[in-house]
């Protein structure tokens, strides 16, 4: 079974290290800057919600699917689609086309920029904090099932933890 | 070096010229960034014994080197300024993602100057700068405001600082608020904004900040740096485990087991309704969520939701310590919904909840004591009246009646007051204490907050813990203690990190060290990290004196010295003595002389030699009285009238 991205907003604090370490793990000129981030935080500060938003790794991806200058292939070694930056235009479509918000877009680059799960090793899971008093991060690199098994069992033990809305 | 945007933006608000100077290197290598550099920034800069509220005082918004990186909560950036609460140096500190934004759009620090002739905004945006008209803004409170310049940028992604009503109106309480939570709240950085007619900053950035060595700085993030995390901590602050659940308010478990928790005014150390308002009842009664601020491991801005009572629906990113034990304990309220609803009270005003929950309770002092009466006010104000502090809040920011002098902060208002009332306002240099009583269980916080140059201030040193180890009741150990407690942080205020996120998991200078080198590619060690340091106290030392400050204004507040009434230390007292025992210890450490001035070879040991010559101009002798805010007065009067 494939393993991806799973996130639980409930835990997430916002304190977007997953982007940071991204942007800086995916950049040739060693620079840090989020904005460039294949993961991103939707936040709500006012309301204290935040978001993860990551590639699903679809099956039969949207983007694929969508992109008119076959600058979206398969991995074979991972089994997940990956950007051809050579071919890429920059026209955005698959950026549009994606249901989960996911792709993301480059404007100095002028290239879509999607998860590549950095090669098997997700950086972005490596800095997702797990507090003591949850038990978990909010980030994980796991098969589906594994998550779904998570959720049901005793998440956060001990402690009530408050998300009522 | 890398780590550093490599330029300051410079906007005159008199002229609306706005420039872009490259950032001073050679400035940057001595003093790094953040609070070293913008002390030498406005030790330079500005004219000794300027209005803090003229147009000749300066704004300086500065960031350091790692402020954005990846390094541990390296997410702040802080106001530098003289303050128009003390008259003296001000290091003002804010997390959220401000700071970082700021470098992403190009700048390490922006220095505003001048006085607009009607309100503004400024934007800064991928190295350009530029001046907004902010008419439609002002009078709004903060939240409000900070939603409005989102919305008229049209993106939500854009960050902000703001003041709220009581910066327009020029309280010595007045904060900036950036990212709706987090806010540079002490010593009236707001004020300074508010006689500028500054009403906020917008930052939009798409620039990335360059790392020197980005696998030398990750390893060691997720190697040393992680385990510190999943260790026991530095102990100094208390566990990390501890810290991440519960927070700044974790604290009050701690201050009241010590018998330093202000309560009824400072009179008491210790309260009776703790177990209210402890650690473990703000998590289970108001704490919704964990968040964070830009690479901040600890997540201790709780997101708390009052649930029951009056105040139901109320929320805000907080409240930390400072505000549960002034709001809570100093005016005995136990409602922990009732400090949710003032935290968010204060912040939409624009209120400093440190200074507006130490004023509050010395004004329900006052009129307990029958100095002030519900005529003078329109209310009665009762110890752990709710709804007549809320009215006070909104009378202070607005500078309504008596609000107009109690806005202006304990020390004014003691003043005021008369009859005595100064031996219970609780401020030193003109500046409120925070949530921390120093007294005979604590002589090592007494001198923390009288050596801390922006007035009372638990940022500068935190024994708290730490003192408990040494001899009780007596002054050894503590100058070493403070000095070294303070030391350790001077990296971080400059870098900007956020004290919490790194004393806690307990980075010290080795950590520092190292990250710096990672970062801007210049190795440094640890014995830098302590030259820093000592240069960065010296001149912050420089500026004071420089304006007028003295040995004698070293001091605490008058009940600080009164034996203690309950308690560990109960019938026990701090005395003056012992505070100038620690004070001669201290400044020998510094190797300043004994009136607290730092002699010419201590300067030019710590390449501080153009500091000394000027210092030499003067005769290293205060050159004139402590600002008091009297000629402030003037521009308060013509601001308010003017408009």
């Amino acid at each position: 079974m494939v393993r991806k991205l799973m996130v639980d907003s409930s835990i997430c604090t916002g304190c977007q290290y997953c982007e940071i370490i991204c942007s800086l793990h995916h950049s040739k000129a060693g620079e840090v800057n989020p904005k460039k981030a294949r993961i991103k935080i939707v936040s709500d500060i006012l309301h204290g919600k935040d978001k993860p938003v990551v590639c699903r790794q679809c099956q039969q991806p949207v983007c694929l699917a969508a992109c008119k200058f076959k600058a979206i292939y398969i991995d074979t070694k991972l089994g997940i689609a990956l950007v051809d930056t050579a071919r890429c235009t920059g026209c955005g479509t698959c950026v549009e086309s994606c249901p989960f918000g996911a792709m993301f877009f480059d404007p100095v680059e002028n290239v879509a920029l999607k998860c590549d799960l950095c090669g098997g090793e997700p950086q972005c899971v490596r800095f997702c904090r797990t507090f003591p008093h949850t038990g978990y991060p909010a980030l994980a690199y796991v098969e589906p099932r594994q998550w779904a098994t998570r959720k049901q069992g005793t998440v956060r033990p001990g402690e009530p933890y408050h998300d009522t809305d | 070096m890398e780590g550093y945007a490599g330029r300051i933006g410079r906007v005159n608000l008199s002229n609306r010229s706005c420039s872009i100077e490259p950032l001073n290197y050679e400035d940057a290598r001595l003093f790094y960034g953040g609070r070293g550099l913008g002390a030498k920034m406005l030790f330079d800069e500005l004219q000794p014994g300027v209005d803090p509220l003229s147009p000749g005082n300066k704004i300086i918004l500065m960031t350091g080197p790692l402020t954005g990186t990846p390094v541990t909560a390296a997410n702040r950036y802080v106001i530098i300024t003289k303050s128009p609460q003390t008259g003296l140096f001000l290091d003002s500190y804010a997390g959220g993602w401000f700071g970082p934004e700021l470098k992403f759009a190009g700048f390490d620090a922006l220095v505003i100057e001048g006085v607009s002739p009607h309100p503004v905004y400024l934007l800064v945006e991928d190295n350009r700068l530029s001046i907004r008209p902010a008419g439609h803004l002002w009078g709004k409170r903060a939240y409000e405001t900070e939603t409005a310049i989102k919305k008229e940028l049209g993106d939500e992604d854009t960050r902000v600082a703001v003041i709220g009503p009581a910066g327009e109106n020029l309280a010595n309480l007045a904060i900036v608020q950036n990212d709706y939570f987090h806010q540079a709240g002490r010593g009236g950085a707001g004020a300074v904004f508010g006689s500028k007619r500054l009403k906020g900053i917008a930052v939009k950035g798409t620039g990335g900040i360059k790392i020197n060595n980005p696998a030398r700085l990750v390893a060691y993030l997720a190697g040393p740096v992680e385990n510190k995390f999943s260790g026991t901590g530095g102990g100094l602050l208390g566990s990390v485990a501890d810290r991440m659940k519960y927070g700044t308010p974790f604290t009050l478990n701690i201050t009241n087991a010590i018998g330093i928790l202000p309560t009824r005014n400072f009179f008491y150390g210790q309260y009776d309704r703790a177990e209210e308002i402890n650690a473990e009842a703000f998590r289970r009664k108001v704490v919704v969520a964990d968040k964070s601020c830009y690479a901040c491991s600890m997540a201790c801005t709780k997101f708390s939701r009052a649930r029951t009572g009056p105040y139901k629906g109320a929320e805000v990113g907080g409240p930390e310590y400072e505000t549960n034990a002034l709001f809570g304990a100093n005016i005995d309220n136990p409602s922990l919904e009732a400090i949710v609803y003032l935290n968010r009270l204060c912040d939409d005003l624009g209120l400093d909840t440190v200074g507006a929950g130490n004023v509050v309770g010395f004004t329900m002092e006052c009129y307990a004591r029958g100095l002030i009466t519900s005529n003078d006010l329109g209310f009665t104000l009762n110890f752990g009246d709710v709804a007549a502090v809320a009215e006070l809040l909104e009378m202070m920011a607005y500078r309504k009646g008596l609000g107009d002098i109690l806005a202006q902060g304990v020390r004014t208002a003691a003043r005021y007051f008369g009859q005595n009332s100064e031996t219970f306002a609780m401020h030193i240099k003109g500046l409120e204490y925070p949530a921390y009583r120093p007294g005979p269980v604590s002589p090592g916080f007494g001198l923390a907050y009288a050596i801390a140059e922006r007035g009372a201030c638990h940022r500068r040193a935190w024994p708290a813990l730490a003192e408990q180890q040494l001899p009780p009741f007596s002054t050894a150990g503590r100058a070493q203690l403070v000095k070294m407690l303070y030391d350790q942080r001077i990296p971080w205020h400059c870098g900007v990190n956020c004290d919490i996120g790194v004393q806690v998991p307990g980075l010290g200078f080795a950590e520092a060290a190292e990250m710096y080198s990672a970062v801007t590619g210049r190795e440094v060690t640890p014995a830098d990290m302590q030259l820093l340091a000592d240069r960065v106290a010296t001149i912050c030392r420089c500026f004071n004196l420089r304006e007028g400050a003295t040995r004698k204004d070293d001091t605490l507040a008058p009940r600080s010295f009164m034996p203690e009434e309950i308690g560990p230390g109960k019938g026990k007292s701090l005395s003056k003595d012992m505070l100038d025992t620690m004070l001669d210890e201290y400044y020998a450490l510094r190797g300043w002389d004994r009136e607290g001035v730092p002699t010419g070879e201590t300067l030019v040991k710590l390449s501080l030699d153009a500091v000394a010559e000027k210092m030499a101009q003067l005769g290293f002798k205060p050159a004139r009285g402590i600002n008091q805010g009297i000629k402030g007065e003037e521009y308060r009067g013509a601001q308010i009238n003017g408009r």
